[in-house]
């Protein structure tokens, strides 16, 4: 391989995790030259670069999502234990981000090859097709596309990550359109013990949402998963996309020890001969030519963890065309660093995620938590529907791994008992203790509600000049808060909780207190609350209609350069009560299609070129299944 | 043979059987780690207030002894040496404070998951479904062991 410097390549992606491995992998299909900027480290074998993060998962102290990575202060990272609440209410924050919000943007991201796309649950469900007009309920954007326009996309996602799920349980709790014969890559992954003790006590009966005029009608639904199930054998269906079945490791969050969970690496080792990757490669700036065009791209790269100024050199890149796939808060700040795509001043804007309200307790009997992918069903009901012009939406995760993102992993209740538990309140030894944790852990577990967060111009990623990181790139400085749109769902959600509770006639042990734990602490009509942040970063350049309004075309191409794509949840226009990186992987292999159809333009101007919205039948790749 | 003792007050202390801790094979790293962070008299002086106790409630009356007594079933629950207050031996003064995982050996071997026949996260497969059966009936029946068996 000659220096990346010393030729021109059709296409640099900058970052190598989930959205940028995905468009690489297209572009390099078709054969395109691809030069793939990583920021963070790469391990050279990547077995052993699995077996290395699994030792530094399990030893290390505090189990969070970035925990087994290899991190470089070079490219940092933020991270959920840089934020803490104090005891009067407000938070502090240290590590990476700078916060200057009322409330904290409580979700962190991975910057290491693979991205958060190594950390992430694997949890791989379609938006609604209403999630794409939200602006009409009054709250937040409409897309420039509908669910059809993705449909196909979210088809070919399915089968590029592999899906495991069931069509007939989605086109019916959910209401999801599929065409005919449609079925995911893989059967459903087994609903958890707890879900199916859930169904028994919940499936059919009402809750009264305070939002709704009439009641809701509860159903246990399993869930999409990015994860290896048994293969379906029905026809259209494809074969699991590599590694080995899920095993029930219960640790998806942060590492697969068995690689059943879909990552970007899979994605990567699919690669063709035509994608270069160079790791430890932080982009500082897309370089924009007088045209308006991009024309490359300057990069820095260190040497190991050696972050000092002299292990650094710095280079530049030129490509026909450049796909910016850093995550939205990266994505946004990179554009803004390079005084590009903002004559819609909306750079950097919008900026969303899914505010988690957890509720926690203990069920009747053991059900056997700790087992199995973190959530395996949900409740639907209460994503859709008039109500959501009153409250922001929310989908509900049963959370099978006890109380670990409420309050940690048991080693707190451990602590405890020990601490002081007892009839003298002086600590729990030997049987008592045994026998008092073995039910009280055996019985823990949670509900996730994820909020729908309205776009809000306010909330948003800028950059500020004093403030930098090791190498003297701008750290993200960050303006969040919840709008009242959203606190009313909380609020709605929690009412909804309190009825599960019942129904289920689970002891509620979830409490709401300032202080360190809980640095998402906010108080509203007179009860307290919090949240956490599912790391669902959004809507930084936000897809729209309309240059003047937005960031990106439908295809995640800045208007204001035609050359320079911007690709991941950044795009959303709404982050919808779905997870989102299916649908960001959907859009990006549809983005991919449109980047074939530029580069070709290019070289060969008119004769290619299909017509508009009709697949080529030069794009191999697009619509496959 | 010294681990013996230790392992014979650890069961004390948690609750499972010196043949159960003993098939975890850490006995002798935590003996080891216990030596190092709190001193050979400190533990000296647990063992004999626990050993001291025979059959009746634990000898644990003073703080320093029930503070290393918690951090020893710690130790078994989670593979994590919890750090210690109040450290009295000068040469484990230094290293008594900080917490840690003993290795991921430890945290894989921890009790805690046990206690309702459960396994570390991410460290063990399962088989593909075994989460969508009941929990093994055996964690209710070993639990309430002690005193239901014989009243019925
Ligand atoms: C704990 C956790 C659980 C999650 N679970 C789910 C889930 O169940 N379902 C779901 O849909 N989503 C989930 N997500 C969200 C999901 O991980 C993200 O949506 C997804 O990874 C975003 O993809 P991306 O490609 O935009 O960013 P990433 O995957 O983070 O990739 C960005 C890449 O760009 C690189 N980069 C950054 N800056 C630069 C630079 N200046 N130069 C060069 N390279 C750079 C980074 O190192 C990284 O490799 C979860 C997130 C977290 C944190
Ligand atoms: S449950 Fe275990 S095997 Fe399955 S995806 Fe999660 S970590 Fe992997």
């Amino acid at each position: 391989m000659s220096a990346p410097e010393a030729r021109r390549w059709d296409v640099i992606v900058v970052g190598a995790g989930f959205a940028g491995s995905l468009v690489a992998g297209q572009l390099g299909e078709r054969g395109w030259r691809v030069l793939v900027l990583e920021a963070g480290h790469g391990a050279p074998d990547a077995q052993q670069g699995h077996l290395d993060a699994l030792e530094s998962y399990r030893s290390a102290m505090a189990k969070v999502p970035n925990s087994p990575y290899a991190t470089s202060g070079a490219a940092p990272s933020p991270d959920v234990t840089d934020l803490s609440g104090n005891t009067d209410g407000g938070f502090d924050a240290g590590g990476y981000f700078v916060q200057r919000g009322p409330l904290p943007y409580a979700s962190g991201y991975l910057r290491a090859n693979g991205g958060t796309g190594l950390a992430w649950t694997g949890l791989a469900p379609r938006m609604h097709p209403e999630d794409f007009r939200a602006g009409d309920f009054g709250h937040g954007r409409n897309w420039p596309i509908g669910y059809q326009d993705l449909e196909p996309y979210y088809r070919a996602a399915e089968r590029e990550i592999g899906v495991a799920g069931d069509v007939d349980e989605q086109r019916e709790a959910v209401g999801l359109p599929f065409p005919d014969g449609y079925r995911y890559p893989m059967q459903a992954i087994p609903r958890s013990y707890l879900d199916r003790v859930m169904a028994q006590a919940l499936d059919g009966r009402p809750v009264q949402d305070p939002a709704t005029d009439g009641p809701t009608r509860l159903r246990v639904a399993t869930t999409p998963h990015a994860r290896n199930g048994l293969p379906n054998p029905a026809p259209g269906a494809g074969q699991p996309a590599g590694g080995r079945l899920c095993q029930g490791h219960a640790s998806c969050v942060p590492i697969c020890p068995s690689q059943a969970k879909y990552t970007p690496l899979r994605t990567q080792a699919r690669w063709g001969p035509s994608v270069t990757l160079v790791t430890r490669a932080v982009v500082t700036r897309v370089r924009i030519a007088g045209n308006g065009r991009a024309a490359g791209v300057e990069y820095q790269t260190y040497h190991e963890d050696a972050a000092t100024p002299a292990a650094v050199s710095t280079h530049s890149a030129d490509a026909d065309l450049v796909v910016l796939a850093t995550h939205a808060i990266e994505n946004a700040k990179l554009l803004l660093a390079s005084g590009a795509a903002n004559s819609s001043d909306q750079v950097g804007r919008n900026l969303m995620d899914h505010p988690v309200l957890l509720t926690w307790g203990l069920m009747p009997h053991r059900i056997g938590p700790y087992r199995g992918p973190g959530s395996t069903s949900g409740l639907e009901g209460f994503r859709f529907g008039a109500a959501r012009a009153r409250r922001a939406p929310f989908r509900i995760e049963i959370g099978n791994w006890g109380w670990t993102w409420a309050l940690g992993p048991p080693d707190g209740r451990v602590a405890e008992l020990l601490r002081s538990g007892g009839p003298d309140g002086r600590g729990l030894f030997g049987a008592e203790l045994r026998r008092t944790l073995g039910d009280r852990i055996g019985r823990e577990f949670a509900f996730q509600f994820e909020m729908e967060q309205d776009a809000d111009p306010a909330n948003r990623v800028t950059i500020d000049p004093r403030q930098r990181d090791a190498l003297g790139n701008p750290r993200p400085v960050l303006h969040y808060d919840l709008s009242d749109h959203v606190k009313r769902g909380i609020a709605a959600a929690k009412s909804v909780s309190d009825q599960l509770f019942a129904l289920l006639g689970a002891e509620d042990h979830t409490r709401f207190e300032p202080g360190p734990a809980w640095p998402g602490y906010f108080e509203y009509e007179g009860r307290p609350y919090a949240y956490r942040g599912a790391g669902h970063g959004a809507g930084t350049h936000v897809m729209g209609d309309s240059p003047a309004t937005s960031v990106v075309d439908q295809w995640q191409r800045c208007w204001d350069h035609p050359n320079l794509y911007t690709v991941g949840c950044g795009s959303m226009p709404t982050v919808a009560t779905s997870n989102p990186s299916l649908t960001m992987a959907a859009l990006a292999l549809r983005s991919s299609d449109e980047i074939h159809r530029d580069l070709l333009a290019r070289r060969r101007p008119v004769s290619v070129r299909g017509a508009a919205g009709v697949a080529d039948p030069a794009l191999q790749g697009a619509d496959r299944p | 043979m010294l681990v013996d003792h230790f392992i014979a007050i650890s069961a004390e202390l948690t609750g499972f059987s010196a043949e159960e801790l003993r098939a975890t094979g850490m006995a002798g790293v935590y003996r080891a780690v216990v030596l190092e962070r709190a001193g050979a008299e400190r533990l000296g002086r647990l063992e004999a207030a626990v050993t001291g106790a025979g059959d009746g409630p634990l000898g644990l009356d003073e703080e320093p002894e029930r503070e290393l007594a918690r951090a020893v079933a710690h130790l078994w629950y989670l593979g994590t040496w919890p750090g210690l207050r109040v450290p009295e031996d000068s040469k484990a003064q230094r290293l008594a404070g900080e917490p840690f995982v003993v290795s991921s050996r430890a945290y894989t071997e921890g009790l805690a998951w046990r206690t309702f026949h459960g396994n570390a996260p991410g460290t063990a497969a399962q088989g593909h479904g075994s989460w969508s059966t009941a929990p093994p009936a055996g964690a209710t029946r070993d639990a309430d062991a002690a005193a239901p068996a014989e009243r019925r």
